[in-house]
């Protein structure tokens, strides 16, 4: 049930990334949600939970996405196993660490986006726009990241509080 | 520490897998299932959005004015949104009129289509269209909008298809200067611009001149405008010209395009 809840939530915001966000005028500022949601699989959620989700957005935004198939799955997967590793050291509530894996979440992605770039040798520059956009992306991250954990983290409790009252209700 | 340096080397190994072997679009895949299975979500989501955009622009917007007038305004508002909508109506049948003009002007026969989501990525430019190969779609067909080339299509599902837009840096096109015919690939960056690229030191092209398909590539009819030069400079020490081009498209605002059904797809194209 949980996964199947994951898979919403994960389908809701692909949804708000590729048909909203382009419409408004922040669109450029706009960053990958799917990175917040991975990081918020990673700190809080097990692993059973949290890998299938994160294989099946990976593949699913690559093939939606014009970038070298694999690269969204390759940001996801790692971007996942780091947030597992850190929190074998930092509490995953942490608040600094919460202010700020987001943030960290948008800056690997832009850089390993960078990096497949450069070795693709498309030969296309990269623009200080598009440059500018990505140090936006982190800012708005910054600020916006703790604030998405919290929101996501809130959803997941009243969706586990409704269940319990609905399986409690089917029982008796 | 040896393990994070560990992890940083996997990451790099990975990378250059993954730019190793990476196929953009493979002919075969998860590609067209994904895309059929997501695209009835976004075109669900866009047709929603527009709505409120309309109910937005044409009623609510009206409805906060003064509070005195409310009945006067009311009807205002009623005749505001009717108006509004008549104007939109106008608007998008100008659009269609003129994509119908844009179609009865081309020999080959083409689809019109309405785009339903755009790429997840801000580096990569991509749009999914609804249309699909159940309306005579395939890969590698060029897609246009009346002022010029938009893309191609890249992966194609029974009722969607994705667009490959020509600003995307995965993507090359046939051009040729109008004034002077001078040849070269036009290249997408990541920003909204191209590169004109591969046209020689001694082509004549000056800022201004218009860039319009050749033809050559197979993909797009001869002579259809891709945008205007921005900026074309000799560097002494390089063989070709550095060359910028600004599209004709405005690719942030596009919402309906024509899909040009050439008659047969050749061999090369199928390989796509």
């Amino acid at each position: 049930m949980n996964v199947a809840f994951h898979m919403a939530v994960g389908l809701v915001l692909l949804l708000v990334q590729t048909t909203l966000l382009p419409r408004l005028a922040v669109a450029p500022a706009g960053y990958d949600l799917l990175v917040a949601y991975t990081v918020y699989l990673g700190l809080r959620r097990r692993a059973s939970e949290g890998l299938p989700v994160i294989l099946v957005f990976g593949v699913a935004v690559d093939t939606l996405s014009g970038g070298p198939l694999g690269l969204f799955l390759t940001v996801y997967v790692w971007l996942y196993w780091i947030a597992r590793w850190v929190i074998r050291f930092i509490h995953p509530r942490n608040r600094l660490l919460s202010l700020l894996a987001v943030a960290f979440g948008v800056a690997f992605e832009h850089l390993i986006y960078m990096a497949t770039t450069a070795m693709l040798s498309t030969g296309a520059l990269l623009p200080a726009p598009t440059l500018r956009a990505a140090l936006t992306q982190i800012l708005l991250a910054l600020v916006t990241g703790g604030l998405l954990l919290g929101l996501l983290a809130y959803m997941q409790r009243a969706y586990e509080g409704w269940l319990s009252a609905f399986l409690v209700r089917e029982a008796g | 520490m040896v393990m994070i340096i560990g992890v940083i080397v996997l990451i790099i190994a990975n990378v250059l897998i993954l730019s190793a072997v990476s196929q953009r679009f493979p002919s075969s895949g998860p590609g067209g299932f994904t895309l059929s299975l997501l695209a009835p979500f976004q075109e669900a989501v866009s047709r929603s959005s527009r709505f409120v955009r309309d109910i937005w622009r044409h009623y609510f917007a009206l409805v906060s004015t003064s509070q005195e007038n409310r009945r006067l305004q009311g009807a205002l508002a009623e005749a505001e949104r009717l108006r509004s909508d008549r104007i939109e109506l106008a608007q998008a049948n100008q659009r269609l009129r003129e994509l119908l003009a844009f179609k009865a002007g081309m020999a080959p026969e083409a689809v019109a289509a309405e785009v339903v989501g755009r790429d997840p990525s801000a580096w990569y430019k991509t749009v999914v269209i609804n249309k699909g190969t159940a309306d005579g779609l395939r890969k590698g067909l060029p897609v246009m909008v009346p002022l010029g080339v938009a893309g191609q299509v890249v992966e194609v599902s029974e009722h969607y298809a994705q667009v490959l837009l020509i600003v995307d840096p995965g993507s090359a096109v046939d051009g040729l200067v109008q004034r002077s015919r001078a040849r070269g690939i036009i290249r997408g960056e990541f920003a909204d611009r191209c590169r004109f690229e591969y046209v020689l030191q001694k082509e004549d092209v000056d800022v201004g001149d218009v860039v319009i398909t050749s033809g050559l590539d197979g993909v797009y009819p001869k002579g259809i405008p891709i945008g205007e030069v921005t900026e074309a400079a000799r560097m002494s020490s390089e063989t070709f010209q550095v060359i910028a081009v600004r599209p004709y498209v405005d690719f942030e605002r596009i919402e309906e395009v024509l899909v040009v059904l050439a008659p047969e797809a050749s061999p090369v194209q199928e390989e796509q």
